[in-house]
C-alpha cells in the first residue's frame, strides 16, 4: 500500500479484448507522482515515434494523480493524454466531477487504453471486476444522454466519462464528457478514443483512498475551508464562478468578438454572469471534494434545454465570438456541444473561422450547405455544428479543425485561423497581451489558458512592455501543471488566493512523504522538458516556428480599449528569446542535452540525439 | 439540544460533508462511509441530503430496543444489541440510517458537527433545538 494511491495501473487492449494490471511501484509514486506527469512519462516511453493519432498504436493515458479522490479541498482533477489528431503533438485534458476518486476507490491510479476494437464497447469497472462489454446500444448517442443511459442500466452510483458522435466520427476537436457537464475538452483525445470504438467508461469503487495521516489531513482540511469562508473573493467566485471575469475581460479588451476581430462586445451586459444567474440559473455545482462550487446547472427556457454552464470560455467561443445575442444562445449551443461531444473552444473557433470567410466572401451559402452563416445566426451555427459531428458536406472539412479546414480550403484562410500549434486560442485576445499571448505560444499544447494565465499581470507590468515576460511565463508553467500532477483543481489557489504551500503540506499529508516546493518546482521543469521533448521527436522541423502567434495578432485593432494595438515580429522574436533563455534551451527551442540531463531526462537526451532531433 | 439543519437549495453535491464526515467517525478517506447521504437528481438539477433530524421513528420500530438517545440529543444504535434487522433503515422517513463496510451494524448522525464546519455552501448549519 502506497498513501495516497489506490494502488494498481490498468492496461486495457481492445484489439484483443484483454485487460491487465501493473503495480504502481513507490518508484512511480514517488518520483514521478501521478497526473500529467505520467501521462507525460507513459505517452514518451510507450507511443513508437511518428505513431498517427487515429491508428490503433496509439493509446489514450488516463491519469490520477496523488491527492484526487481525498479530502483535501478541490481534489477533483483526472487527466487524459494522447498524441493529439488535432495538433500531431501532446496533448493532456483534464475533468472536474467526481469519477476520479471513484476510480482510486477500485484500486486504479491510471488507465492505459490500446489498441482498437471493431465494434464499439464500453470499459465496465467494479473494484477488481473489469469488463471490456458490447456497446452497439449506446452507440450514436450524445454524451451527455449517454451517461445518463448507462446510470439507468448500471445504477445511479457509478461515474461514467462518454464520447459523443462527434468522436465516434473523428472530429479532431472531439471531446470527453463526465458528471453531465464536465469535459477534458481539448485536442481531441475523444476521437482518438472514436477511433477505439470506445464509447465509454463506467466505473464504482468500494475501498478508501489510503492517507499517510488522516487526522492531520481533516485538520488541515478544516483550516483551509475556514479560510475560504472569509477570502474576499469567495462569495463571488462561488456564486458566478468563471462567468465573473466576462465583464473584466470586455472593459480591459481580451473577449473574442467576431473571430477576434474586436475585443469588446456591445452585448456584454446580455452574456455576463449577473445575467445568466437572472435569465437561466437552475442551481450551484461542485466538483468533488470542492467548497467552491463554482459550476452553474442552468436552464434556458426559450430553448427548452438544461445544461451545466455556460462556463466564460464557452461564453467567449461560442457567445461574442460568433455575434450571439444573448445568454440563452450560448446556453443551447453550449448543450449542442456538449451532447455531440465537441469542445466548446476549438468549436466556437472553427464556427467563427467559417463564420469570417462567410463575411468576406470566401466562402458562400452554397459553400456551406445552404447556411447563411451570419454572425449572430444561432439557427445556421447549430444546424453547422451538427454537420461537422456528423462529417456532412462541408462539415467533414472543419472537423479536421480550423486550421487544417483552412488548408483544405487554401485560397489564403489561414491567417483567419486563431490559434498556435492547430489548437485554437481560448477566449482571450491577446494583441495588447504579450505575456498572455507568450503562454498561448509556449503551452505544451497550444494555445490553451490553463497552463499559465498572464493578462493580469499584463496589466500590472504595462501591455506594451515585453521585459521580463519570458521568465514569468516559465514560472507560471511551473506551478500551474503541478495541480494537473497532484490532480487538484487550481481554482483555490488562483480565486481565492489559497497559499501555494497549502498544496504541499497536503501532498505531504496524503502521502507521508517530504516534498519540498524547491524539489517540486525542479519536478515541474522536467515534465517540461519531457512534453517540450515529445513535440521535438513527434514534429519535423519543430522548434520557434511552431511557437508563433496566429496572423491576426499582427494587424491593429480597430476599435476598442486595445484600439490600434498590434503585435510585431521583433515583439515576438524578443518574447521567445527571453523564454528560451529562462528554460536553457537553444535559440530554436530546442531542449539542449545539457539541460535535459540536468532535469534528470538522460534517458530523452540520448533517444533525441540518437533520432538526429537535437545537435549531440 | 442543537440540531443540524439541511438547506438543501444551496447544496452543489460535492460530497465534502461526507469526505468529512467519514474521515471524522471512520478515520477513512472515502464518501462512501458517511453519516449523511447526498443524491443527486439530473437533468432536473438538485441534490437530495438524508440527515437524521432527530424524529425518533427508527427507536420505536426497533424490535430489540438498540436504539437510544445520547447526552448530545443524537440517537445512537448499541451494536452489541443490534440484530441488524433493517427495521430501522427501512422506516427512516429522511433515508438517514447507514449500511457500510465500516460498521457491522448501521449507523446515523452523531452530531459531531464536523460536516458542518466544511459545509461552505451553508448547506448545513447549526441550529438551537425546541
Amino acid at each position: 500500500m502506497i498513501p495516497g494511491y489506490g494502488g494498481s495501473i490498468l492496461r486495457v487492449d481492445l484489439t484483443t479484448r484483454s485487460v491487465g494490471r501493473e503495480p504502481v511501484t513507490s518508484e512511480l509514486a514517488h518520483d514521478w507522482l501521478g497526473g500529467r506527469a505520467w501521462i507525460a512519462k507513459y505517452m514518451y516511453d510507450e507511443l513508437p515515434a511518428g505513431v498517427d493519432p487515429l491508428s490503433a498504436a496509439n493509446k489514450v493515458f488516463v491519469a490520477t494523480g496523488p491527492l484526487s479522490g481525498t479530502l483535501w479541498p478541490s481534489s477533483a482533477k483526472i487527466v487524459w493524454g494522447t498524441k493529439s489528431p488535432l495538433t500531431g503533438g501532446y496533448i493532456d485534458s483534464n475533468m472536474g466531477g467526481m469519477i476520479m476518486a471513484e476510480l482510486k476507490y477500485a484500486g486504479w491510479d491510471m488507465i492505459i487504453l490500446e489498441g482498437a476494437s471493431e465494434t464499439p464497447v464500453y470499459l465496465y469497472i467494479e473494484d477488481d471486476k473489469v469488463e471490456i462489454r458490447d456497446a452497439s446500444g449506446y452507440w450514436g448517442k450524445g454524451s451527455v444522454d449517454t451517461e445518463y443511459a448507462l446510470k439507468h442500466d448500471l445504477g445511479e452510483d457509478f461515474q461514467i466519462a462518454t464520447i459523443g458522435p462527434a468522436g465516434e466520427n473523428l472530429v479532431r476537436f472531439a471531446c470527453i464528457t463526465h458528471d453531465v457537464g464536465r469535459q477534458a475538452g481539448r485536442g481531441g483525445i475523444a476521437a482518438v478514443l472514436g477511433s477505439k470504438k470506445l464509447k465509454a467508461i463506467a466505473v464504482r469503487g468500494t475501498k478508501p483512498i489510503p492517507v499517510a495521516d488522516i487526522e492531520g489531513l481533516q485538520k488541515h482540511t478544516t483550516s483551509v475551508i475556514d479560510y475560504i469562508k472569509n477570502a474576499a473573493f469567495f462569495p463571488t467566485f462561488s456564486k458566478y464562478g468563471t462567468t465573473d471575469i466576462t465583464d473584466w475581460c470586455d472593459s480591459v479588451g481580451v473577449i473574442p468578438v467576431n473571430n477576434f476581430q474586436h475585443a469588446q462586445y456591445s452585448k456584454k451586459d446580455r452574456i455576463n454572469g449577473k445575467y445568466m444567474r437572472e435569465q437561466i440559473y437552475v442551481r450551484d455545482k461542485g466538483c468533488y471534494a470542492c467548497p467552491l462550487g463554482c459550476s452553474t446547472y442552468t436552464y434556458s427556457k426559450k430553448y427548452d434545454v438544461y445544461v451545466e454552464g455556460p462556463e466564460y470560455e464557452t461564453i467567449g467561443l461560442m457567445g461574442s465570438n460568433l455575434g450571439m445575442d444573448s445568454i440563452e444562445e450560448i446556453a443551447v449551443l453550449n448543450a449542442d456541444v456538449d451532447n455531440l461531444g465537441m469542445d466548446s473552444i476549438s468549436s466556437g473557433s472553427a464556427v467563427a473561422f467559417a463564420m469570417e470567410l462567410y463575411q468576406r466572401g470566401i466562402l458562400t451559402k452554397g459553400d456551406l450547405g445552404g447556411l447563411e452563416m451570419t454572425w449572430g445566426n444561432v439557427d445556421a451555427v447549430r444546424a453547422f455544428l451538427r454537420l461537422i459531428a456528423a462529417r456532412q458536406g462541408i462539415g467533414a472539412t472543419f472537423a479536421e479543425g480550423a486550421l487544417a479546414a483552412a488548408r483544405i480550403i487554401g485560397r489564403d484562410s489561414e491567417k483567419y485561423v486563431v490559434q498556435v500549434k492547430g489548437l485554437d486560442y481560448s477566449a482571450y485576445d491577446t494583441h495588447a497581451a504579450p505575456a498572455m499571448m507568450l503562454a498561448f505560444m509556449t503551452s505544451d499544447i497550444g494555445a490553451q489558458h490553463t497552463r499559465a494565465w498572464a493578462i493580469v499581470q499584463d496589466i500590472n507590468m504595462g501591455r506594451e512592455s515585453i521585459q521580463g515576460k519570458g521568465k514569468l511565463v516559465c514560472d507560471l508553467q511551473h506551478l500551474r501543471p503541478l495541480m494537473e500532477v497532484f490532480g487538484v483543481c487550481r481554482f483555490p489557489w488562483l480565486e481565492v488566493k489559497v497559499d501555494w504551500e497549502n498544496y504541499v503540506t497536503a501532498l505531504n499529508l496524503v502521502t507521508g512523504q517530504h516534498y519540498t516546493t524547491e524539489g517540486l518546482f525542479a519536478f515541474s521543469e522536467k515534465v517540461w522538458n519531457l512534453t517540450r521533448a515529445f513535440w521535438t521527436r513527434e514534429v519535423d522541423g519543430f522548434g520557434r516556428a511552431y511557437d508563433q502567434p496566429p496572423a491576426r495578432m499582427f494587424e491593429p485593432m480597430p476599435d476598442g480599449p486595445t484600439a490600434g494595438a498590434r503585435v510585431t515580429q521583433a515583439m515576438v522574436d524578443q518574447l521567445l528569446d527571453g523564454y528560451y533563455q529562462a528554460y536553457q534551451w537553444d535559440q530554436n527551442g530546442l531542449p539542449t542535452v545539457q539541460r535535459l540531463r540536468e532535469v534528470g531526462l538522460d534517458y530523452v537526451a540520448d533517444d533525441l540525439v540518437k533520432r538526429g532531433r537535437i545537435p549531440g | 439540544m442543537k440540531h443540524i439543519v439541511v438547506r438543501p437549495e444551496r447544496c452543489t453535491g460535492c460530497r465534502l460533508c461526507q469526505l468529512t464526515c467519514s474521515a471524522q467517525n471512520f478515520r477513512l478517506n472515502t464518501h462512501k462511509a458517511a453519516r449523511i447521504g447526498v443524491v443527486p437528481r439530473f437533468p432536473e438539477g438538485y441534490f437530495e441530503v438524508h440527515l437524521c433530524n432527530q424524529c425518533g421513528v427508527c427507536q420505536s420500530v426497533c424490535p430489540v430496543e438498540a436504539i437510544s438517545v445520547d447526552a448530545s440529543g443524537a440517537y445512537v444504535i448499541d451494536g452489541p444489541t443490534c440484530i441488524d434487522c433493517g427495521a430501522c433503515v427501512e422506516s427512516c422517513p429522511q433515508q438517514a440510517i447507514f449500511r457500510s463496510p465500516a460498521s457491522p451494524h448501521p449507523y446515523m448522525c452523531n452530531l459531531c458537527g464536523a460536516c458542518v464546519a466544511n459545509c461552505a455552501a451553508q448547506a448545513l448549519i447549526w441550529e438551537a433545538g425546541q
